[in-house]
């Protein structure tokens, strides 16, 4: 169920009304409503799905109620391994199974051994990446004895399945969510308008940025043979909004629906595209990722903290991890490998924290020297995508040669220019709006535009009309959900 | 809290809910609340124009009215989707032809153009019949027997096929984002009188024209076939789930023997019938082999009964088994006119 489906229209009214009804019967009951809308809304895509998602929760909740009575190191290192196993070899058979097989029979054919990859006939369940690596933060946060394990299974299995953010996160920590299902959710109407705000700008990002730019990023892409290496350039830049529009849209739409029902989650992107350095992009982009990763594997290699090799091999560690979460093939490893070499001389010089602070905090244009720091940025981000979005390296490869040609400085020429212009004009307005709301957790956030009424009304309804004259209704599902 | 909150996002909506359904009204792209446009498009087409300047119509009720208004039938008809709706007279020159095909036919739309064909006594000599991938999905919704039920008295069969309800068709539309984008174009035209049929001599304009002998020419801009473009539409085509195939997991039995039925119907009444599968441009074919492989494999059960019975059969919904390729497509379904070409040749 996707949330610009009409089927989510008719879902969400009929789970807020019993979610809420539920609440005179306390938390537990809160929670059994969450569960079973959960279940619903995952299984709407195959109901196979709902077994597995059930044993990971089984799992994870009975590994921390062991680690809570365990008394022995090894008997708790057990508990954590069992955790780890189930997680990361669920996530290795369903996502990472075939592309094993067919590397390693490659390898092979190097040798002169000719085989042929048996590949497996496996559906990859929508959002395994994303609950296996929550169910995970669990366990890792009981062993290390910085949460104290739930002992309420509903409670539990509405931290891990929670619909909201079930598919593509954010990925939520349990210091964070859990306890937030131990208590009776009150009602608040500010929060619940905050909410559909919220929703609002994601669905303008989602239908009206990401959909319309995938059109030409699509085209592209997917026949890149035919073009200059203008409008291939142009194809990057424009795949640079479909992803940004599609992830972020979806985040916004998560977070906002879970403040619907009196959930907190975590800020996914920070207006990424205005960053003045890559460290500072890290910062930004898939922030619930970026910092899972930071705390659950680069601090624990050693992080910045031993010697200059060290943080080289840890750096990359965590980017090509990073990128080989994303999805199996080569395409993605390469991807972090090079924001590995983005961030390396940053860090290496100390300078990878140079840019804590707002961007152009007390003025509303940045000044020059940020403005190329952005726009250089934006544009190292962008020949990366490349990466992500090719089909293969030979692929990647050939859209960089061509790019590096003389035909890069040739007028783009691809189909439906005209429906291109009209979605850079899109992209402008919506840079736009980004960069006055840049302060708030998502652009539209009341405090970014005047408190009259009228203007900010005027404003929703103009967000909802261009939604409704230029969305794409076609039923796209998200990027983020084959991840 | 709660009832405040529900109370004021209602009346947040409300306005919102009311441009869009005056747009939907007023521009009403698909002529839902608009009365006598199919009869317009009708009488010109027997007065022997070709109409252009279409918007959005009711092809039931387009087909309805063209068989009223004509005495006899042609000796070539053809009934299909949109994917059929290209094969014209020149294919058959120097018979009498006319094309019956209905945008997104399904296989009660196919079963009813036959009955009201022969309700009519207007059975041609040889009846082309087109089949698409979804056809026998059970899961394909029957979206327009309305209008049969509502035009043809003898409508018993189709009243058993699922139905859609002509009022939530209608008043959901006035709620329908994309029908609210389709509806906003139509609008100028409504104020400017440009949604009015034109009739002219011409087949190819430079805008869709429904010919005289009620086969389909697409507007110029369309019809531009260069192979970017063409690859453009096949890529929007495949966004999003694939046209008709939602649900395809089983074989509609009922659908499946109906057609059998027609088909033998038809040639027992001294008709000659051909089976014909418009082929899909072959991203799309590769997609069905992959994600339904069962539309493929009922295309050839369909085959082998047919050809078992002695029914001529062209074409099939695999470009290269009759080797078209891109250069065929105006998009994702639909041939251009060198495709069609390729399964009746021109004859004039």
């Amino acid at each position: 169920m996707l949330f610009h489906s009409l089927e989510f229209a008719f879902f969400i009214p009929v789970v807020f009304a019993l979610y809420w009804l539920a609440g005179r019967g306390g938390s537990a009951a809160q929670n059994a409503v969450a569960v079973a809308a959960s279940a619903v809304f995952y299984g709407w895509w195959d109901v196979r799905f709902l077994v597995l998602i059930a044993a990971s929760t089984a799992i994870d909740y009975a590994v921390g109620r062991g680690l809570k009575t365990a008394s022995g190191t090894l008997h708790r290192k057990l508990l954590l391994a069992l955790s780890i196993v189930v997680n990361l070899g669920l996530l290795g058979f369903f996502k990472y199974a075939n592309f094993f097989i067919v590397e390693f029979t490659e390898a092979f054919s190097l040798f002169g051994r000719q085989l042929e990859p048996r590949t497996l006939s496996i559906i990859l369940p929508v959002g395994i990446s994303f609950y296996t690596f929550q169910t995970l933060s669990y366990s890792i946060d009981v062993y290390r004895r910085r949460l104290e394990p739930t002992h309420d299974p509903v409670a539990f299995a509405a931290f891990v399945t929670f619909f909201p953010q079930l598919v593509a996160g954010p990925i939520e920590r349990a210091t964070k969510l859990l306890p937030q299902f131990a208590v009776v959710r009150r009602f608040n109407r500010d929060e619940a308008i905050d909410g559909l705000r919220q929703i609002l700008w994601g669905l303008f990002k989602k239908l009206v940025i990401a959909d319309n730019a995938a059109r030409h990023a699509d085209m592209i892409f997917n026949y890149s043979d035919a073009f200059s290496g203008s409008t291939l350039l142009l194809g990057s830049f424009f795949f640079a909004f479909q992803i940004y529009g599609d992830f972020s849209g979806y985040s916004d739409m998560a977070i906002g629906t879970a403040r619907l029902f009196g959930i907190q989650l975590s800020q996914n992107f920070n207006f990424p595209y205005f960053s003045r350095d890559v460290a500072e992009f890290w910062r930004r982009w898939h922030i619930s990722l970026s910092t899972w990763f930071r705390d659950y594997l680069y601090i624990p290699l050693g992080g910045s903290r031993g010697s200059r090799w060290q943080t080289v091999r840890n750096t990359f560690a965590i980017f090509i991890v990073s990128g080989f979460w994303h999805g199996a093939n080569l395409t993605f490893i390469a991807w972090g490998a090079l924001h590995a070499l983005y961030f390396l001389p940053l860090q290496l010089t100390k300078r990878n924290r140079r840019y804590l602070g707002e961007r152009a905090a007390d003025r509303s244009i940045p000044a020059l020297r940020q403005l190329v720091s952005m726009a250089s940025t934006f544009t190292l981000v962008v020949l990366a995508w490349v990466l992500f979005r090719a089909k293969n390296i030979a692929h990647a490869t050939s859209i960089f040669t061509e790019m590096a040609s003389a035909s890069l400085f040739t007028e783009p020429i691809f189909p439906n220019r005209r429906h291109a212009f009209y979605t850079g004009l899109l992209i402008l307005l919506f840079l736009g709006m980004e960069w006055i709301g840049r302060h708030n957790r998502y652009a539209i956030e009341t405090t970014a535009f005047s408190k009259h009424r009228f203007i900010r009304y005027g404003l929703y309804y103009t967000l909802l009309l261009i939604i409704l004259a230029f969305g794409c209704f076609s039923g796209n599902a998200f990027i983020y959900f084959q991840f | 809290m709660m009832p405040r909150f529900v109370k004021q996002l209602a009346l947040f909506l409300l306005p919102l809910g009311l441009v869009l359904a005056g747009v939907n009204y007023i521009g009403d792209a698909a002529k839902l609340f608009t009365d006598g446009y199919e009869a317009s498009i009708a009488e010109l087409m027997t007065q022997g124009h070709h109409v252009t300047q279409l918007s959005d119509y009711n092809d039931r009720r387009l087909q309805i009215e063209l068989v009223k208004r004509r005495s006899t039938g042609p000796q070539i008809a053809v009934i299909g989707s949109s994917r059929a709706m290209l094969l014209n007279e020149h294919h058959f020159y120097p018979s009498s032809t006319f094309n019956h095909s209905v945008y997104a036919a399904t296989w009660t739309d196919l079963l009813s153009l036959f009955k009201l064909l022969r309700a009519h006594n207007q059975l041609p000599d040889t009846l082309i019949i087109g089949i698409d991938p979804w056809t026998f999905n059970p899961s394909h919704l029957h979206a327009h027997t309305h209008t049969w039920l509502e035009f043809e008295s003898d409508g018993s069969y189709v009243q058993r096929a699922p139905s859609f309800n002509t009022l939530w068709e209608r008043w959901s539309s006035l709620f329908s984002p994309s029908y609210f984008q389709a509806s906003m174009e139509e609008i100028p035209k409504r104020i400017s009188g440009d949604d009015v049929p034109l009739p002219v001599n011409e087949r190819y304009n430079a805008k869709r024209t429904r010919c005289s002998d009620g086969s389909l020419t697409y507007d110029t801009i369309f019809g531009d076939t260069d192979t970017l473009l063409v690859l453009d539409r096949v890529q929007l085509f495949l966004r999003g789930p694939l046209y008709g195939m939602k649900g395809y997991t089983t074989t509609d039995k009922e659908g499946f023997s109906a057609m059998q039925e027609m088909v033998l119907t038809a040639h027992d009444q001294g008709v000659y019938p051909i089976v014909f599968f418009a082929p899909v441009a072959p991203q799309v074919h590769a997609r069905l082999a992959r994600e339904y492989p069962i539309a493929l494999n009922n295309e050839q059960r369909f085959r082998d009964w047919a050809v078992e019975k002695g029914i001529e059969v062209r074409g099939s919904f695999n470009p290269y088994h009759s080797g078209i390729s891109i250069r065929h497509f105006y998009d994702g379904i639909h041939m251009n006119e060198t495709g069609v070409s390729v399964f009746f040749t021109p004859r004039d």
